[in-house]
């Protein structure tokens, strides 16, 4: 089976921590994940459409590619955060990759984004979105193999920010040759977490496989 | 159940569309490297190479050329696509790159036809969402076969020559039969894998 791990660290401005977190259990891959692997597997025969952060149902262009250009990583790794500010919110970093948002209410299947997102930025209630970057090597501990990403968040708003849920948005679908960012997982928190203003969160994903 | 990602199989033998076994619904244990290789490589646009079921690692070019990931619905005799059986009984390991001892499709001694496979529709409910691969064998040999091992292969592209895209067979999934499926001349065995994303 496939199963995937969360683990929220909060840091202060000096990188020191002030909550180490422990690694639980992500219980919410949604449907978008299983359509989206209905996609692979089907490639051009079969097509199903997912849907996108928008609540728009996406479906293949006429080359048969269903979804292009996906992925979880952002792609910024340089972590030039403020190059998202001027782009096209359909298609910058920003919305692609680790996510959170303040909302807490239960994760159903057909959930298609966060609840309440907290965007890039430095108004109230937002955060700095650094690139989510990951790790390109398989791990491999037998039986089991794992892949990794992170993404780093600051609290530049002036004021605090209470973290419910977080999640995977991949650039996942692909009309044409414009990709559509798509919720293929989400969690609620078991608890929230407070983040202050100046102060960092380090989210991290850990997909494993179990043979 | 478990959050995640979870793999079922199950299967049907008939006979002149008599039904012999009706099996029960088996947990499939084993997505394999190949499958975790393609999955990285295409939500991360990482290029880790991937061994493909020759054991010829197929490095990517270029991002452009992950065309088709994993498609998995083989055609009419195809054993290079979709759910194969063999008769291997070796127990799985994360690296396998494909079945132990795969099947070959014909009607020659040790061989079964392979039909096309079926993709069904997704499924959703308030728990899950989930589809299923559904190929029906049949055993035209003059014999009787065991079935110790099933899997899925993916066609994967790699390189473009020639304004085609160039493909080849990885293995995503590997399990040995929890029960062996004996399969006597004339009868068929229609296996379903599950694949089902649960919260």
């Amino acid at each position: 089976m496939l199963k995937a791990y969360y683990k929220i660290s909060k840091f202060s401005n000096h990188f020191k921590y002030k909550i180490k977190g422990r690694k639980y259990l992500s219980r919410s891959f949604v449907c978008n994940l299983s359509r989206w692997f209905y996609s692979y597997f089907g490639y051009s025969t079969y097509t199903y459409p997912l849907v996108d952060v928008s609540g728009t149902n996406r479906t293949n262009s006429s080359s048969g590619i269903l979804i292009g250009n996906n992925t979880f990583v952002s792609g910024y790794g340089d972590c030039v955060y403020t190059s998202y500010i001027s782009e096209n919110l359909a298609t910058s970093g920003d919305f692609f990759g680790i996510v959170l948002g303040i909302g807490t209410a239960a994760v159903i299947p057909t959930d298609d984004n966060m609840q309440t997102r907290i965007m890039h930025g430095t108004s109230s209630g937002q955060l700095i979105h650094f690139g989510t970057f990951a790790n390109p090597v398989i791990t491999v501990s037998s039986p089991n193999l794992s892949i990794s990403l992170g993404r780093l968040f600051l609290n530049s708003s002036g004021g605090d920010i209470v973290v419910g849920e977080s999640g995977l948005y991949s650039g996942g679908i692909s009309v044409g040759s414009t990709p559509y960012a798509v919720c293929m997982a989400r969690d609620v928190l078991s608890s929230t977490v407070t983040v202050s203003d100046s102060e960092y969160l380090l989210v991290t994903y850990t997909i494993q496989v179990t043979a | 159940m478990v959050p995640g990602i979870n793999l079922y199989y199950d299967y049907v033998i008939k006979e002149n569309d008599k039904v012999i076994k009706k099996s029960r619904k088996y947990v499939g244990k084993s997505f394999v490297k190949g499958f975790m290789t393609t999955f990285m490589n295409t939500v991360f646009l990482s290029s880790e190479s991937v061994v493909d079921i020759t054991n010829t690692a197929r490095v990517f070019a270029f991002s452009t050329y992950r065309y088709r990931d994993m498609e998995a619905v083989g055609g009419l005799s195809s054993t290079s696509e979709g759910i194969v059986v063999g008769t291997g009984t070796n127990a799985v390991d994360a690296s396998d790159y494909k079945l132990q001892t795969i099947i070959a499709s014909g009607v020659g001694s040790g061989q079964l036809q392979y039909g096309a496979e079926v993709l069904g529709a997704p499924t959703e409910d308030a728990a899950s969402g989930y589809f299923v691969l559904t190929r029906t064998i049949t055993n035209g040999s003059g014999g009787t076969i065991t079935i110790n091992e099933m899997g899925v292969y993916g066609s994967h592209s790699y390189d473009y020559t020639g304004a085609n895209f160039v493909l080849c067979s990885v293995c995503l999934i590997r399990d040995v039969l929890v029960s062996p499926i004996t399969l006597n001349n004339a009868q068929n065995v229609t296996i379903n894998y599950t694949i089902k994303v649960t919260i």
